[in-house]
């Protein structure tokens, strides 16, 4: 039998509840009344590209070195992780089948036989399509297919953002059933993640039902196919009121020193920045997108961007903490950054944690070597901040460390969610760990047991042998097979 | 007892050890030492085999900015 995983990014009980009870989303409910359904508990820090990495990989973010979207190196450059970055095999890597593999966070460059790399794609015109001939297939048929939609290009126009965001995920599920239609498969998996835009920015609005009430149509269709569906969601949502801005907190508490530069700093004043430049030069005629692709670094920052990058004002040297993502703190440490200068690791950690847990909004502050074990550890955060329901964090500084949410009505809770729905699928309800996905979908495809990987297999499946013994040496083979070995 | 010069000796904690001469009853492998020594060499010869050269550039700085744009007005970077 085939196998169907629908991704729906930030997908949460939250919403999918309260519209069953006022007799929205008929497929949700026959699959929460029929088949399996359960929280599954998101990665430590409920962030899109380690949560649904370890999703796919069944290991914690200790293991397969995906943390954030971004990555700070040794000389404090931010740069984006990708696909190759993933140091752990996803399960469609270890499967003997023919999968599709569509919009996943974390697949761009594609590096499988058939994908379609996410939003950290820059655009349709990269090579963000395997086999490349596909790419053009894809543009063919699927007429307004987009990648993602930039809500800040719409400049508070949301009625064109909205119209835009919805035709978006319409390409999207004709994209899922053309592949599925014309190409040969066994396992079929795509992420739609429209409905994180969409709850950041409208929770509580008639907008949500009506996105979600289109995937539930689509769910309805994929019911009554000879398939085993999951629905599955890297992370929940929640509403949100206040914003927790670490950095300026961290600044306040003289963990982070900034740097001014006084002559960009003079220009801002005077309101000469980027922004303002660009509007002059547009109303002049200039190519400015031309300019901006010609000119060397060195001239364009003669002018100040309307708002320094935080990375760029810090005094590295003088800082002993900084933080970015969804709550990871990190310590300018002499052995991991180029200008670091804390030795005493330890007795900071202690320090911070307890401040932070002093905030009556702060739930609870790990510590990274607790939380993130396996071959990729040195690379995690140093501690990692919760807060309580109602607060998010945000990553620049501000006028005040806590302040009301304005740029968004809700943020990234840990409960997403997994439901299952077939003929092979046991009726009932179970919460998970997202590591137990991968696990659990290889029990159910091959009869193995866990093959290398951290999560639990969750039975919920009818009648499946247990696994089979094998020689010994077969069994070292497959762990082997399964580990993802890099020096 | 040591073939000359085409072994060598390595060190493991005893408690390792005893986790693997319980998995050798039964197997193929009649000591601690052939059960490693295959561990091991099937190890090596996976590594061996993913030994990849340089990262390939898949971004120019221009796309690199503009990913990291949207992530900015997301607010996942500042």
């Amino acid at each position: 039998m085939k196998t169907v995983i629908l991704g729906i990014d930030g997908a949460t009980f939250n919403i999918i509840n309260p519209l069953i009870e006022k007799g929205k989303l008929p497929n949700f409910k026959r699959i929460i009344d029929g088949g399996f359904s359960g929280i599954m508990k998101s990665t430590v820090s409920p962030e899109s590209p380690p949560a649904w990495t370890s999703l796919v990989t069944g290991v914690n973010p200790g293991e397969h070195g995906i943390y954030d979207f971004l990555k700070v190196t040794h000389e404090y450059q931010v740069k984006l992780n990708l696909s190759f970055d993933r140091k752990a095999k996803p399960f469609w890597e270890i499967l003997d089948l023919k999968s599709i593999i569509v919009n996943i966070p974390l697949t761009y460059p594609p590096d499988h036989e058939i994908m379609i790399g996410d939003m950290l794609s820059p655009g349709l015109g990269s090579d963000f399509v395997k086999p490349k001939e596909l790419k053009e297939e894809i543009l063919e048929n699927i007429k307004n297919y987009k990648i993602t939609v930039d809500w800040e290009l719409y400049q508070g126009k949301r009625e064109e953002f909205l119209i835009d965001l919805k035709k978006m995920i319409k390409a999207r599920i004709e994209l899922f059933e053309y592949l599925m239609k014309n190409k040969e498969w066994d396992l079929f998996f795509g992420v739609e993640v429209a409905t994180d835009r969409l709850q950041h920015l409208f929770w509580g609005e008639e907008e949500l039902t009506d996105v979600y009430s289109m995937l539930d149509e689509y769910i309805g269709k994929l019911m009554e196919r000879d398939i085993t569906l999951f629905i599955v969601s890297d992370h929940g949502f929640g509403e949100v009121k206040e914003v927790f801005y670490m950095n300026e907190w961290l600044k306040e508490n003289k963990y982070l020193v900034i740097k001014e530069n006084k002559r960009l700093s003079i220009l801002r004043r005077l309101g000469i920045n980027k922004e303002k430049v660009s509007i002059i030069l547009k109303k002049l005629r200039i190519d400015v997108e031309g300019l901006r692709m010609r000119l060397p670094e060195k001239i364009k920052n003669l002018i100040p961007a309307n708002k320094p990058s935080l990375f760029q004002s810090i005094n590295w040297k003088e800082s002993r903490v900084f933080f970015y993502g969804i709550g990871n703190v990190f310590i300018n440490r002499k052995s991991r950054f180029k200008l670091g200068s804390v030795e005493n690791v330890q007795d900071l950690k202690k320090e911070l944690k307890e401040k932070l847990l002093s905030l009556e909004f702060v739930k609870e502050v790990h510590d990274g070597k607790e939380v993130y074990q396996g071959s990729q550890e040195e690379f995690s955060p140093d501690l990692i901040v919760q807060l309580k329901e109602g607060y998010s964090f945000g990553q620049s500084l501000n006028k005040s460390w806590l302040d009301k949410a304005m740029d968004r009505k809700a943020d990234h809770l840990p409960e997403g969610i997994c439901l299952a729905y077939g003929k092979d699928i046991n009726s009932g309800k179970a919460e998970l760990e997202i590591i137990d996905f991968a696990p659990t979908l290889l029990y159910y495809l091959t009869n193995n047991l866990k093959m290398g990987m951290e999560g639990e297999v969750k039975r919920i499946f009818k009648n499946l042998e247990n696994k089979t013994t094998k020689k010994e040496e077969d069994k070292l083979k497959e762990a082997i097979r399964s580990i993802n070995l890099s020096v | 007892m040591n073939e000359e010069n085409n072994v060598t000796t390595v060190s493991i904690p005893k408690a390792l050890a005893e986790k693997i001469k319980k998995r050798c009853e039964g197997t193929g492998f009649n000591s601690v030492s052939s059960y490693v020594t295959y561990v091991l060499r099937q190890v090596l010869s996976t590594v061996e085999s993913k030994e990849t050269t340089e990262t390939k550039e898949v971004f120019t700085e221009e796309q690199e900015e503009k990913v990291k744009q949207r992530l900015r007005s997301l607010g996942y970077l500042d």
